[in-house]
């Protein structure tokens, strides 16, 4: 039980409710040591001695040549700070801002369709059209899965709904994730959730495979099955938890599965009504890179 | 229409810090010339290594989770040092290092908050593979009344009876007075255990 500077004793605390809150508040930080913090160093510096009077100039000048040669090879800069490489997670100083449009439709007075629409800006033109592309593709085959599937409903089935929502979680080393949490109603005993993802090179704006972020996808399976197969508790089919992967299958999507690369690990989201009796629910997990790379 | 902007990997800058003092002073002068010469990065590091986990664990405590904290504590270390030239005094290092993570924990909640207006909460109901280790369920009642406290008490309560700082260090670290410190620790302390209260 210390606090950074552990100086004085619970002891001098004379009301109880001090005591406690020192005890928690010291019982919380404990849970952190060195081992669980991700591999890092402090900033460094990069000597460039300039005349005090220049350097903005000097600054100006060199990013106007580097847009320069950027435009001219076709490829995105990607400004970063200075110490950038040192961080624990390359980040993008400058990254592209993704804006994400609601729209919502309505089909025959049936069903009730609100989905995110991406524009991306920032980035070089034609990557940042890469990754709308990429982006609004994969929502569109969302949207038009759901309106497949409200053809096969009973037309006098409640009014139906897709609801689609975006959510960042931010950018791990080039990789840009995006998370859309879905959630359907198809007049059930409640709405369903799911999740599917985009990982997208924010270099290139090509979406991205399981192969180009980690090493051995296989094994990092495994580690998702276990993971998946805790957090979703004793009432999980086994068999179904073996068949989830981070590879694609034969519809080109990991559904049931949705991964993604973000800051603090790994995700893992998977529908809980595909490997399990009860539908409630999307069970997700987080595995650390540091403890990936164990 | 509405629309959401998700700014990727967007670390707003402080908009609350203090700023260190910019010093002009020739004692000042040719003590950055050689500090600059002997090496900028060997205090630096000494700092990372001494005060990391402290400030991650601050962190935490201001924003209830370990990646987050990591991150506001990594750009509080990269604004040290692009502050450190202006920095007159290297033992206020600390100091500043600590406001910087107190302001980057206000910027983290203050997104959280705008994000939840437009952002339904992600549908959690399993714990992370690498769960941390389990608290005791008295220490969980408390951290549950100090995340119901405005934001202010908590900071002060936390800087307080988890940082071991005085009235005039908490004062210090948030840019208040003493005697706001004060009183902001009696009520937040009254709130907590009006919160407490019903769970005895």
């Amino acid at each position: 039980m210390t606090g950074p500077n552990d100086h004085r004793s619970p002891t001098m605390d004379s009301n109880p409710i001090e005591q406690r809150l020192r005890a928690a508040l010291a019982a919380r930080a404990d849970q952190f040591q060195d081992h669980d913090l991700r591999p890092a160093q402090a900033p460094r510096t990069q000597h460039l001695r300039v005349a005090p009077a220049r350097p903005r100039r000097l600054l100006v000048t060199v990013a106007a040549a580097a847009v320069m040669v950027s435009a001219a090879a076709g490829i995105q800069v990607l400004n970063r700070s200075q110490h950038a490489d040192q961080a624990p997670s390359v980040r993008v100083d400058t990254p592209p801002v993704l804006t994400f449009t609601t729209r919502t439709e309505t089909i025959a007075d049936r069903a009730t369709l609100t989905y995110p629409v991406a524009s991306v800006s920032g980035g070089a033109p034609g990557v940042d059209a890469r990754i709308g592309t990429v982006l609004n593709g994969r929502v569109e085959d969302l949207v038009q899965s759901f309106r497949t599937r409200i053809d096969q409903q009973d037309p006098a089935a409640q009014p139906l709904m897709l609801q689609i929502t975006p959510e960042n979680p931010g950018v791990w080393r080039q990789f840009l994730s995006v998370r859309l949490d879905v959630l359907e109603d198809f007049g059930g005993a409640h709405p369903s959730n799911s999740a599917a993802a985009v990982v997208i090179d924010s270099r290139s704006g090509a979406a991205v495979g399981a192969e180009q972020v980690v090493p051995d996808v296989e094994s990092v399976d495994r580690l998702m099955q276990a993971s998946i197969q805790r957090a979703a508790g004793p009432t999980v089919d086994a068999a179904a938890v073996a068949t989830l992967s981070m590879r694609p299958g034969q519809d080109g999507t990991t559904a049931p599965l949705a991964w993604y690369p973000a800051p603090d690990g790994l995700h893992w989201v998977v529908d809980r009504g595909a490997i399990a009796a009860e539908a409630a629910g999307t069970p997700s997990t987080v595995l650390a890179w540091n403890r990936l790379d164990r | 229409m509405s629309e959401i902007v998700l700014t990727i990997g967007d670390f707003a800058a402080d908009t609350d810090g203090r700023q260190p003092v910019r010093s002009t002073s020739k004692r000042a002068q040719r003590w950055s010339a050689e500090r600059e010469e002997m090496t900028d990065d060997v205090g630096l590091d000494q700092l990372y290594r001494s005060h990391r986990l402290s400030m991650v664990r601050l962190a935490v405590l201001l924003v209830d989770d370990l990646p987050t904290a990591e991150d506001v504590v990594q750009d509080a270390f990269s604004k040290v040092h692009a502050a450190w030239d202006r920095l007159q005094d290297p033992s206020a290092a600390p100091a500043y290092l600590r406001t910087t993570v107190i302001n980057g924990s206000r910027s983290v909640l203050r997104r959280r908050r705008t994000a939840r207006l437009f952002v339904r909460p992600r549908v959690t109901d399993a714990p992370g593979a690498d769960a941390a280790v389990i608290l005791a369920e008295e220490h969980r009642a408390v951290l549950a009344g100090l995340q119901r406290l405005p934001r202010r008490q908590r900071e002060v309560l936390v800087l307080r009876y988890w940082g071991d700082l005085s009235e005039q260090g908490v004062a210090e670290a948030l840019g208040i007075s003493r005697g706001t410190v004060k009183s902001t620790t009696s009520r937040a302390l009254a709130a907590l255990t009006a919160i407490m209260e019903p769970q005895r």
